[in-house]
């Protein structure tokens, strides 16, 4: 415990990605700093074209030629920095120290493969343990809660529900022990009751692995269900993070905070729903200073100028220069 | 008027698929029944394979039901007069998830919300013009909007220039199937209010259908919730939402996530897969994942029995005679 | 504005729009702008504009040399042919038979196979079945045997060479339009103009047409080299424009057994062939993307 405390298992320091090398070209995501202690859940919430998936790809390096010579920063995990490894690095970081599950698990799995085909090539990658590979495979399906995993080796990713896809894919990702899971909106295909059902069993499952977690989401129940730690990206930037508690009862930005309040609930009629007027600023079209300011109740002249990310209270940071006090729903 | 607008009659939809080198039947839609009066907001309620996107085709007449009837204003609209399905057509208008795929590339905007009205007789170029413009307003654009391309919006404005078209032709019904659901966060409230507005505003009645709850607490007043094919719980959307009847149902709320991290742990949480509609278990069709099933549930299917809530449910626990 | 009189506007008005419409094209695409005006003017002014009888041959004056070649003569640029007649001449008068042709089958080509491809995939069910046995058909169908057929029939003519020509690639168009239109049928606001009371063929007309147009353009423009070549061959099995009238195809098939002695004959007409083929391509592409919304939004 005490070393994952000394040391973090991954911390980011002013990460950006630019739409190729110039200093000028726009940028995707922009100075991001963040820290993965061991076994944690980090949930990064924001909208389409905030750059929430540009910095998962990124933190493997699977960005495209283009974004990949805009990148800039640091990624340091336990102390090497992946932006600068070689492909010997990449290819051992990504085979068994970070693993990714995607949106679409049809776009994991190849199509003309059994399942029990695609989960053996991965474990006679990491022969560590012992056990015939049909058997590992077997203990591997049943780790996801798969029934009758036996009959199940044999079937094609077609022959399968998208739940039940979706749990092949964290079998094979986790056939790896990874260390840090990234897990890009990883329930937006499933329906909600087998999405309820997958998320129990990645918390299950990352638990007994003492792995870490980067949950990518847009949905703050997901995060509110599976996260330890939040980050809110808007247009690019990290603009506020903190202990889940912390930003869900006492949100200091103002875009967290009316994000919030603007999600229907179960157990309230309202006649109308608070609303953030405008939509978000495409990459190109970002606004100068604080990327809400057009959008923002409380903007003011000083938001035209740049807002740096500060420690408004313990562990929690905001990236606003009239940060909202009080609990939520008081305002 | 005191009757219903559109109503459904033991309505079904069965498909003819390939399936094992043989063609099977999907029931898509079962012995569905139910009501929209003018005015009020229909909630339907179920997940992938529960039949509401054949419902939504049925009730607008894009598909034909192989049981049953769909009733506008009292008659079977499979034998309307040519004059009565104009009159539906104008009365009936749909709002489609995806806005990328509901606006015609080639089209101009003020074109695409004109397509409803060039059916209407005797409205000349100038009120059709006036028309685009008012109903543009209404949704949060600007008249001049009608010039531009749809690739030149984003998708939340997309969906708002369906819905300004949807309501051109001045309809008494609308048929909104899953809205929002492709649509950003910061979004959806504002497209929410925005058919909320104009459901106060035009008195207009509207088939909500959707996978969320909430949402559809947040838009309708009556909710039916389907499974597999089959309306399995209809009441209030407030009962529905605080006092469902049906296991589904509450598994439904269970997996619906509030955005707060000290919620309690559901006393029913789901369980299992949903199963192909095409081969639906036997009895009730929840059976296979049913927390409470009991020996009856997988032998007899169960009839609406009257539910605490005032609606009904189609559940054995909820059989007065249970345990007689 | 709701109708499409503004558009039509915008694009056409007169010397200013065309100056526009020419500022708008990069270089490749003004040369092939420009060759493919030169090629139609030469077909239009032909008969006036040829220097020599391009049926009348002076055996004195047999295969003669392009004139920048040892042995060439002016008065005949780019030689001439076995019989003595101007090869320049030639190509002039063969101008006017080939692109007639082209322009001839590719409307009508085009339009059936468009009819019954977009029905095909509109319709579906037994409509598309039926329909499509109908392509299937085409495509196995010997083109040569009808060919023959034809002309032994009603004697080789002008009118045949397009049937048959015709009945050879509409086919394709029909698999296009096809394929095009299940796609766009499958678009929701297919389904919305059904729910706004549109007739089948409206929806057709407004929604369906105009959205696989650009992939039908693009074939149209590959088929100029094929309805040339096929008119070669037909022509040089005697069933095709009845000699000694010139058409492209056929002095390229005429020079064929001269290829090593005498290449001009094959090289030149071959040439005018390809510079077409390459100048319709190009404004083909260009076209396609030109209709394509998706890119013309950008520049308004």
């Amino acid at each position: 415990m005490t070393v994952s405390e000394t040391l973090p298992l991954l911390d980011i320091r002013s990460l950006s990605v630019r739409l190729g090398a110039g200093p000028g070209s726009p940028a995707l995501i922009e100075s991001i700093d963040l820290k993965f202690r061991a076994g944690e859940t980090l949930g990064l919430v924001g909208e389409s074209g905030s750059g929430k998936t540009t910095l998962g790809m990124a933190l493997l390096r699977l960005l495209p030629p283009l974004l990949n010579r805009g990148l800039s920063g640091q990624m340091l995990y336990q102390g090497e920095d992946i932006a600068q490894m070689d492909q010997a690095g990449l290819t051992r970081i990504r085979g068994g120290e970070i693993s990714m599950i995607l949106q679409d698990p049809m776009a994991s799995l190849n199509p003309i493969f059994t399942i029990g085909n695609q989960l053996k090539e991965g474990l006679r990658l990491h022969a560590t343990q012992n056990g015939s590979l049909e058997e590992r495979a077997i203990a591997a399906l049943e780790s996801v809660r798969i029934p009758s995993p036996k009959a199940r080796l044999h079937n094609h990713p077609h022959q399968m529900s998208g739940g039940m896809r979706q749990r092949v894919v964290g079998a094979i990702s986790l056939t790896r022990a990874p260390r840090l899971l990234i897990a890009d909106e990883p329930t937006t295909s499933l329906d909600v009751t087998i999405q309820y059902q997958f998320l129990e069993l990645l918390k299950d499952l990352q638990k007994r692995a003492s792995m870490a977690m980067l949950f990518i989401t847009h949905d703050f129940g997901v995060v509110a269900k599976m996260c330890d730690r939040v980050a809110v990206m808007y247009a690019g930037q990290i603009v506020e993070q903190g202990p889940v508690r912390e930003i869900f009862r006492h949100p200091k930005h103002w875009y967290t905070s009316a994000l919030l309040d603007s999600v229907p609930t179960l157990d309230q009629a309202l006649d109308r729903l608070p609303t953030i007027s405008g939509s978000p600023p495409a990459v190109a079209a970002r606004p100068q200073g604080c990327r809400f300011h057009p959008r923002c109740p409380n903007a003011r002249a000083k938001c035209l100028e740049t807002p740096p990310i500060a420690e408004i209270a313990p562990a929690h940071d905001v990236r606003c220069w009239f940060p909202l006090d009080g609990k939520r729903g008081a305002a | 008027m005191s009757g219903p607008i559109i109503s459904a009659r033991k309505l079904g939809r069965v498909f003819k698929v390939p399936h094992n080198g043989r063609n099977q039947n999907l029931h898509a839609v079962s012995e569905l029944d139910l009501e929209l009066m003018p005015g009020r907001t229909l909630g339907v309620v179920g997940e992938s394979g529960c039949g509401k996107t054949t419902l939504n085709r049925m009730l607008l007449l894009l598909d034909t039901p192989t049981e049953g009837q769909v009733l506008f204003k009292g008659q079977d609209c499979a034998t309307l007069s040519p004059e009565a399905r104009r009159e539906f057509r104008r009365a009936v208008q749909p709002v489609f998830q995806n806005p990328f795929s509901s606006l015609d590339p080639r089209m101009r905007v003020g074109q695409i919300i004109a397509e409803p009205l060039s059916t209407i007789p005797g409205m000349s170029r100038q009120d059709i013009s006036r028309r685009v413009g008012e109903v543009l307003e209404a949704v949060g654009l600007r008249p001049d909007d009608a010039r531009r391309f749809p690739n030149e919006f984003s998708g939340g404005q997309r969906q708002r220039i369906a819905i300004a078209r949807a309501i051109a032709s001045k309809p008494q019904v609308l048929m909104l199937d899953e809205p929002v659901s492709s649509q950003d966060i910061s979004i959806r409230a504002q497209i929410l209010n925005v058919l909320k507005d104009l459901q106060a505003e035009y008195g207009l009645g509207c088939v909500f259908i959707s996978h969320d709850l909430a949402t559809v607490r947040f838009m309708a007043d009556d909710v039916i919730v389907m499974y597999l094919g089959r309306v399995i719980e209809r009441g209030t959307a407030a009962s529905i939402c605080t006092m469902p009847a049906h296991p589904y149902t509450k598994a439904l709320l269970a997996a619906n996530l509030p955005p707060d991290p000290d919620a309690p742990r559901p006393e029913l949480p789901p369980q299992g897969e949903i199963p192909s509609p095409l081969n639906p278990p036997s009895g009730c069709t929840y059976h296979t994942r049913c927390p409470l099933r009991f020996d009856r549930c997988d032998r007899e299917r169960p009839v609406n029995y009257p539910a605490p809530h005032g609606g009904t449910v189609a559940c054995h626990l909820f059989d007065p005679d249970l345990g007689r | 504005m709701v109708d499409t009189s503004s558009h039509v506007r915008r694009s056409g008005g007169g010397i200013g729009a065309i100056y526009r419409f020419w500022k708008s094209l990069d270089w490749p695409l003004r040369i092939a702008l420009a060759l493919l005006l030169v090629f139609v003017l030469v077909a239009v002014l032909g008969p006036w504009i040829t220097p020599h009888d391009p049926l009348k041959g002076y055996l004195r004056a047999r295969l003669l040399p392009p004139a920048w070649r040892d042995g060439g003569d002016w008065s005949y640029v780019f030689g001439t042919d076995r019989l003595g007649r101007d090869i320049l001449s030639r190509i002039i008068a063969g101008a006017r038979i080939s692109l007639t042709v082209c322009v001839l089958v590719i409307a009508i080509a085009g339009v059936l196979g468009t009819m019954i491809g977009t029905v095909a995939g509109y319709f579906g069910g037994w409509c598309d079945r039926v329909l499509m046995r109908l392509v299937d058909l085409a495509l196995s169908f010997p083109v040569i045997l009808l060919a023959l057929l034809l002309a032994a029939i009603s004697g080789p003519s002008f009118t045949n060479i397009i049937i048959v020509i015709s009945l050879t690639l509409w086919s394709q168009y029909a698999r296009m339009a096809r394929g095009e239109t299940l796609k766009i049928r499958n678009e929701d606001y297919v389904d919305l103009a059904r729910t706004s009371g549109l007739s089948d063929l409206a929806i057709i007309r407004r929604h369906i047409l105009p959205n696989i147009a650009p992939a039908l353009i693009v074939i149209a423009t590959l088929q100029v080299g094929i309805v040339i070549v096929l008119e070669a061959s037909l022509s040089f099995l005697g069933v095709g424009v009845p000699p000694p009238a010139p058409s492209w195809g056929s002095m390229v098939a005429d020079g064929r057994s001269y290829i090593a002695s005498a290449w001009w004959l094959c090289m030149m007409p071959g040439s005018a062939i390809v510079i077409t083929v390459m100048a319709v391509n190009l404004l083909g592409d260009a076209l396609a993307d030109r209709i394509n919304p998706a890119l013309r939004g950008r520049n308004i």
